[in-house]
């Protein structure tokens, strides 16, 4: 079986076009094994209970930022290995040096294409 | 009140500035209201694959809708920030405003301002030959 066809991925993003968008993606891609939570709390709470290999979060969300949710998860035991790559309109210096302090796997510029998303998997995850 | 196409609504002159600024958070949040439907209601009508302009198009929507409630939220935190109390001179802002429903709105209360918008107040829920849902999008 291939990469792809293993891989399990949580895509978190409070905006229901943008999960939907990179849904659309992964779709393309091939991968089949996602899910989708539109809050980085509930999101939290299922990857403790239920770890992926990989989590695809939006950076701007009411509660907790993608930022904020990868602390949590490298601060736990059990996500603390998760694959994260984090989409956001507006890569500012803060938000890489943060991320890259948490131990950010990649970074998505919106607006993303499939093309970009599937590069930025492989990346951290290997040839799909 | 509308005479031929002159606007003959006299508007206040004088308005607390943090009732005035509550008004055009209230006008952004409805417009954040408004993309968000749109896109919703378009996004199951694009073909897949998305063609990656369009793609790119929907984030923008998104985008916009994320720029326009932080702007919002300024507006609130404005609002309620010390100093908010002056009295504003709104006479001739309100005569800008193109909109007069927009208008009436912000003039205060009594035209049912910050009402929360509903589907109705936007689209006409009962299709007309002229303007079915199927038109509008």
């Amino acid at each position: 079986m291939s990469l792809k066809e293993n891989l399990r991925i949580m895509i978190v993003d409070d905006m229901s076009v943008s999960r939907a968008l990179i849904a659309q993606s992964l779709d393309e891609i091939g991968i089949k094994h996602y899910a989708t939570e539109n809050d980085a709390k509930v999101a939290l709470g299922k990857l403790a209970a239920n770890p992926v290999h990989l989590v695809i979060s939006d950076m701007n969300m009411p509660g907790m930022t993608g930022l904020q949710l990868l602390r949590a998860l490298r601060s736990a035991k059990t996500t603390q290995r998760i694959g994260f790559i984090l989409i956001t309109g507006t890569p500012s210096p803060d938000i890489v040096r943060e991320g890259q302090q948490l131990g950010l796997n990649n970074l998505i510029r919106k607006p993303f294409t499939s093309a970009t998303v599937k590069a930025a998997i492989e990346s951290v995850v290997g040839k799909l | 009140m509308l005479w031929g196409n002159f606007d003959m609504t006299t508007h206040p002159e004088q308005m607390p500035l943090d009732q005035f600024l509550k008004g055009i958070e209230a006008e952004v949040m409805r417009c954040v209201d408004l993309l968000l439907r749109i896109e919703e209601e378009v996004l199951p009508l694009v073909s897949h694959p998305i063609a990656p302009t369009l793609g790119a198009a929907l984030q923008d929507i998104d985008l916009l809708s994320q720029c326009l409630g932080d702007i919002s939220r300024c507006l609130k935190g404005t609002a309620a920030a010390k100093g908010a109390d002056l009295t504003l001179n709104v006479g001739a802002i309100l005569a800008k405003i193109r909109l007069q429903d927009m208008r009436l709105r912000l003039e205060g209360g009594r035209h049912g301002a910050h009402k929360v918008p509903t589907r109705e107040d936007v689209f006409d829920t009962q299709p007309s030959p002229s303007a079915t849902e199927t038109h509008l999008f």
